[in-house]
């Protein structure tokens, strides 16, 4: 019967075939050598020359069928093989402590393997596998025990691969590895990605439910490995697996096309991200830059706040990750719904209308002030904007500015969120205080409405098209331009294919929304005329009812994706 | 001996791939290097050393060197560390 296992997802694509089952040899001298050290120092010896030889061979290998990026991994375990570090340990243990070779080089291993561990970087915590895997390397070729032949073809499943077991598969004949152990960001993932060859990672028990022969389908995309896998399960695997590749063939054909009309107008196309982890959706979808970071992910589920150096660290990846391109890290946007233990908030009858996004911050002047000097260090490792969420009053805008100013640090591009009636209303006395404006749609229509757009009895009110929050955004466009600043929208708005030419027709200068998002709208972009939307512009923002915004819409679009299929 | 005061700017700081890089120009020298950071230091030719320093981007490390071709060998760990171990920008 057909059985399902969720392991992490290491390397996308699918596979399917026999399981083949790699069980730890352990194979280990009983005996100790002879007696006397010298000879212990002699098989070290001899077992390390084989051990570089090996270590060479592979870098040769994996630089002609991967890349040189890949290779670095095995050069890096040469020299940790050569490093006195290591060396000296092992070769103090056989003359200090009378060990054998296997046990000197274990016993090293293990000491080092746990100062790895112990280091606070999670990637350089996982160097400890290369380590090990140095280690197996010398303790097999000490016992004279050959490297572990091709398997069988096959799915592959392990307890754990080294970095250089995995270098050695042949994809052809191993389609897919299954391991108990491993990460997404370890060595052997790496390889396993460069080689195309499907992985399933940290799948705990996988030996124990598979046996020897097993038919396996594996889903390295989604961590998924089914046992005895379903005619059906197989068909839809393979079809989803068909419209993944063609949504990327697609993606990769666009990503570096600009968002530009027909007639010329460019609109840049930003990413909504929440952490590091989303730089690289960003990049793949082809974003221009970051509109939004949202920065809650470091301080939400955790009892302490987050130190500025730990801030400092994911910023940074972040402005680095992206550099040349824009980042704009949105500061802190929480407000009394959320529960931050080490940050007492009153309770409040209304958390949307209560101490949220820069109020709460300039009230607790301590964690905004330790998360703008974070975000103002981070900015020079690229090209990094700082970005104020919830703005009602010009003075939030100029004691944050105080603040800044205080620091000893070059200038970051200052812009604001206009998400409040307020602001909107305000926005040509505030585009003089700051270099941009991005406005929130999700809060504002919900503002501007009085429409609680979490409340699902209020659905059908929450009206993004509705024409006082059009008018109102038109307002907040020619406030920036008239004063030289540039214009973005971020909200679901800015995803929604409909909107497109009304954007465009005001001049919007940038879209932030998710990655996911960016394909299609950039291909409605670029099918557009600004001309055309200009006049239609005018034309929706004269009527005076949702729907009737909506069907005008909704018909244009037609029309623009109907001439470019024709 | 010759010294000085460097800051790491590289995305990643001293992680494997710049660790080797790192290890693979001071062994050029036939000078003894040492890198520290804060109060750890590692012989600059250990890679494994320098990685379990643990220098972070932002990091303020300090490079010691001494021997017979200390400046060279200072002078070329420095531009190496000022291209960000060839990082793409």
């Amino acid at each position: 019967m057909e059985q399902v296992l969720k392991g992490v997802p290491a390397a996308p694509g699918i596979a399917l075939g026999r399981a083949r089952i790699r069980r730890e040899t352990g194979k280990r001298r009983a005996e100790p050598r002879a007696a006397d050290a010298a000879e212990e120092l002699a098989a070290l010896h001899a077992a390390a020359e084989q051990t570089a030889a090996q270590l060479r061979e592979i870098i040769c290998r994996v630089a002609s069928r991967t890349s040189p990026k890949e290779a670095g991994i095995f050069k890096m375990q040469l020299l940790a093989l050569e490093d006195p570090l290591f060396m000296d340990a092992v070769k103090a243990l056989i003359l200090g402590d009378c060990c054998t070779a296997e046990d000197a080089v274990d016993r090293a291993v293990l000491a080092l393997a746990e100062k790895f561990r112990n280091l606070d970087d999670p990637r350089l915590q996982e160097r400890a596998a290369d380590v090990r895997d140095v280690g197996q390397r010398l303790i097999k070729n000490l016992a004279g025990a050959p490297d572990s032949g091709q398997p069988e073809a096959g799915i592959l499943f392990a307890v754990s691969l080294a970095p250089s077991e995995v270098s050695l598969l042949e994809p052809t004949q191993v389609t897919a590895i299954v391991t108990e152990a491993g990460s997404a960001t370890g060595h052997a993932a790496i390889l396993a990605r460069a080689l195309n060859i499907c992985a399933v990672m940290g799948l705990k028990d996988a030996l124990i439910r598979v046996c020897e022969g097993d038919p396996v389908l594996v889903d390295g995309t989604s961590g998924e490995v089914f046992l005895h896998p379903e005619e059906s399960t197989i068909e839809s695997c393979r079809l989803r697996h068909g419209r993944e590749e063609a949504m990327l063939a697609r993606l990769a054909a666009q990503k570096e096309l600009p968002a530009i009309t027909l007639d010329g107008f460019r609109v840049e196309l930003a990413a909504n991200i929440a952490g590091p982890r989303g730089v690289p959706a960003a990049l793949a979808a082809g974003a221009e830059s970051v509109g939004v970071v949202r920065t809650e992910f470091l301080f939400l589920e955790r009892d302490t706040m987050p130190s500025e150096e730990e801030q400092f660290a994911a910023y940074r990846e972040i402005v680095s990750g992206m550099a040349p391109r824009r980042v704009i890290i949105r500061t802190l946007d929480l407000g009394a719904d959320k529960e931050l233990p080490y940050c007492q908030l009153a309770r409040e009858r209304n958390p949307a209308l209560g101490l949220r996004g820069v109020r709460l911050c300039l009230r607790q002047e301590q964690i905004f002030g330790t998360q703008l000097r974070a975000i103002v260090r981070a900015a020079c490792f690229g090209n990094g904007a700082i970005m104020l969420p919830m703005i009602s009053d010009i003075s939030e805008v100029r004691r944050t500015k105080e603040i800044l100013g205080r620091f000893a640090a070059p200038r970051v591009p200052l812009g604001i969120m206009i998400e409040t009636p307020a602001a909107a209303i305000m926005a040509p006395d505030l585009a003089a205080e700051v270099e941009f404006f991005s406005i929130g749609t999700n809060d504002l229509v919900q503002y501007v409405l009085a429409v609680d757009r979490l409340d699902e009895n209020l659905a059908d009110l929450y009206q993004p098209f509705h024409p006082a929050v059009l008018r109102l955004i038109r307002a907040v466009c020619e406030a920036a331009h008239g004063h030289g600043k540039w214009v973005g929208i971020c909200g679901e708005m800015a995803a929604d294919p409909r909107a497109v030419a009304l954007f465009l027709g005001l001049g919007v200068d940038e879209l932030s929304m998710d990655p996911r998002s960016i394909p299609a709208i950039k291909s409605v972009i670029r099918q557009t005329r600004r001309s055309e939307t200009i006049a239609l512009t005018e034309e929706v923002l004269a009527l005076n009812n949702a729907p009737q915004i909506v069907s005008r819409l909704e018909s244009y679009l037609r029309q623009v994706a109907g001439t470019s299929q024709a | 001996m010759v010294t000085g005061a460097f800051t790491i700017i590289n995305s990643t700081g001293f992680h494997a791939r710049p660790a080797g890089l790192f290890v693979e120009t001071a062994s050029r020298f036939r000078s003894v290097i040492k890198v520290v950071n804060g109060k750890q230091s590692a012989d600059g030719k250990s890679v494994l050393g320098l990685m379990l320093l643990g220098a972070k981007p932002g990091a303020q490390i300090i490079i010691e060197a001494q021997g017979e071709d200390e400046a060279e060998a200072l002078k070329t760990l420095a531009e190496l560390i000022a291209r960000r171990f060839g990082e793409e920008a």
